[in-house]
């Protein structure tokens, strides 16, 4: 491997590192603002409390696609 | 349908001992501590995925966690939802380069990686009384909710429950090593998987769906389907403490770092992080969310941990309560053999080497004499736990409160700032293990008066001492010279 290589795959290391930790952090501020922030009143789809179809169904269904994707790209 | 639950629960350890036999028969191709305690690198990322979310989920996740469940409401699964990204970041985030270093290096275990690293047996010595400690604890807790789990469904007596799960787990963990640990838990991975799912659905149909189950649990109390929980006891920082114990944290847990130096490739690493994350979301969501619906079902629960037994054998018709029985035994087998394999790799490697002044590497095993001894001491280990099982000291049972969070706050930061610090050393280390895991009690006595969980507390300690002792030692190096 030369050096130009070696540093290209460096800075690929730390890019997906920042990705790791940066899909979590998404994470976490989605599931807060959804569960915090939506009113306990409204229904959701499927007839659980909006709150908590958006923080607890589909943010984990996000994190998991967005995951996904990630490690489609990285496993090229 | 007594003749049934035995044949049942026979077939199942038949199985486990089925994979072991075969972990050991393609093992011995290898025999060496690297095949024994780390299954030779060789996980592929289902494997990885399943032993990841397996070992994670314990008995508080099919027990304890929807009992909380039943009696916090919907506040609860969004608690139990923090831990969606564990596997993702656990396996991420120490990832490729823990990994490197552990194979550069020859590390079997996580004492060989810290002695690797530091250099210096005071950090090993650290890391091994806390493992033991927290390790002999933990295992004793999970043998006494097995064994009572064991007495409630099949009539055993408790100690006859304690003698087949000991015998069983300590066998195939004993026979297969790592591999057999890793194999097994894919098993008892999709039995929680199916167990929790299947159980879900049968409470959404018998409540009358879901809109239905709804109405049903607001007209029980509107406060159940709040996101603070019943009383509004789930406020905001002790949320937020939780993202610390169960999700940030958890990268510390010296189980899962041990699996981080277990893979194949980068690319079985990668599967590991998104399989991991699916499996322990829709284990973490059906058992909890299940735990609010059983409040439909069960109106008055004297003991909490008794809800869970008590809900299915109301609603499951018997054949699939038995085989529903495998989901909570499978998990805490999964937890139980993580903790034993390294619970035994801690005292036949490192405090062996440690007395003897071996050199650290993963060897072959070439004397039958050396299988003996890891086999003999294995065997005491387990006589061991038996014993703490039948008559749990009241020691080690308050210990296991701080097996957890001891563990991450003893191991978190001496792993990701010896993986990611250069600078880093054994002072610093060693100060932050002890500072960590000595803290972590400290702040726990006193819990009540704090504004977060304990764990926050105890990893700012961890990281400010880890910080002082590096500089201390680096000043006083710099001194001498």
């Amino acid at each position: 491997m030369n050096q130009r290589e070696k540093s290209l795959s460096e800075t690929d290391k730390k890019s997906r590192l920042l990705w790791i930790w940066g899909v979590v952090f998404a994470y976490m501020l989605v599931w807060f603002v959804t569960a915090y922030l939506v009113p306990t009143a409204y229904l959701g789809l499927l007839g659980f409390p909006l709150w908590f179809e958006l923080s607890c169904l589909y943010t984990p269904l996000g994190f998991i696609v967005v995951a996904g994707c990630c490690v489609y790209r990285w496993r090229q | 349908m007594n003749l049934l639950k035995y044949v049942v629960v026979a077939l199942y350890i038949l199985i486990m001992f089925g994979i072991a036999w075969y972990a050991q028969v393609r093992g011995q191709r290898n025999a060496s501590h690297g095949e024994y305690y780390l299954g030779s690198r060789s996980l592929g990322g289902f494997v990885l995925a399943m032993s990841m979310a397996a070992t994670y989920a314990s008995a508080s996740s099919f027990i304890g966690g929807p009992a909380a469940g039943y009696v916090y409401g919907l506040g609860w699964v969004l608690l139990a939802m923090i831990q969606v990204p564990v596997v993702w970041l656990s396996l991420g985030a120490l990832g490729k380069r823990f990994h490197q270093f552990s194979q550069v290096h020859d590390c079997v275990t996580i004492s060989d990686v810290l002695m690797a690293r530091y250099r210096h047996r005071g950090v090993v010595v650290v890391s091994c009384i806390v493992l033991l400690i927290c390790f002999f604890a933990a295992m004793t807790v999970q043998l006494i909710g097995a064994a009572r789990l064991l007495e409630t469904v099949l009539g055993l007596s408790y100690t006859q429950s304690l003698l087949v799960f000991v015998v069983v787990v300590g066998l195939y963990t004993m026979i297969g090593g790592f591999r057999a640990v890793a194999w097994t838990d894919v098993v008892q991975g999709v039995f929680m998987m199916l167990g929790s799912v299947l159980l879900l659905i049968v409470l959404l149909y018998k409540a009358g769906g879901i809109s239905q189950a709804m109405t049903d649990l607001a007209n029980i109390d509107p406060e159940l389907l709040s996101p603070y929980g019943k009383g509004g006891k789930l406020g905001i920082s002790f949320m937020l403490s939780f993202w610390v114990l169960v999700c940030f944290a958890t990268i510390g847990l010296p189980q899962s770092a041990l699996r981080v130096m277990a893979f194949k490739d980068e690319k079985s690493l990668y599967r590991a992080m998104w399989i991991g994350t699916i499996v322990l979301s829709i284990i973490m969501l059906s058992m909890h969310l299940s735990g609010v619906l059983g409040r439909l079902f069960l109106h008055d629960v004297p003991v909490p941990d008794q809800m869970m037994p008590m809900l299915m054998l109301k609603v499951l018709p018997t054949w699939v309560w038995i085989l529903f029985l495998f989901a909570p035994m499978s998990a805490i087998m999964s937890t139980m053999d993580a903790y034993l394999i390294q619970a035994s790799a801690v005292v036949v490697r490192d405090i062996w080497q440690l007395c003897m002044g071996v050199s650290v590497s993963s060897e072959k095993i070439t004397t039958s004499r050396e299988q003996r001894k890891n086999y003999g001491i294995h065997i005491l280990l387990l006589l061991g736990l038996f014993f703490a099982a039948l008559y749990p000291p009241d020691l080690l049972i308050w210990l296991n409160l701080f097996a957890f969070g001891g563990l991450e706050a003893c191991f978190f930061w001496v792993l990701v700032l010896g993986i990611f610090w250069n600078k880093s050393n054994a002072w610093g280390a060693i100060s932050a293990m002890l500072g960590g895991f000595i803290s972590y009690i400290i702040f726990y006595l006193f819990k009540t008066s704090l504004m977060f969980h304990p764990i926050v507390y105890a990893l700012g300690s961890s990281f400010a001492l880890f910080l002082l002792g590096n500089w201390v030692a680096d000043k006083w190096c710099r001194d001498m010279n």
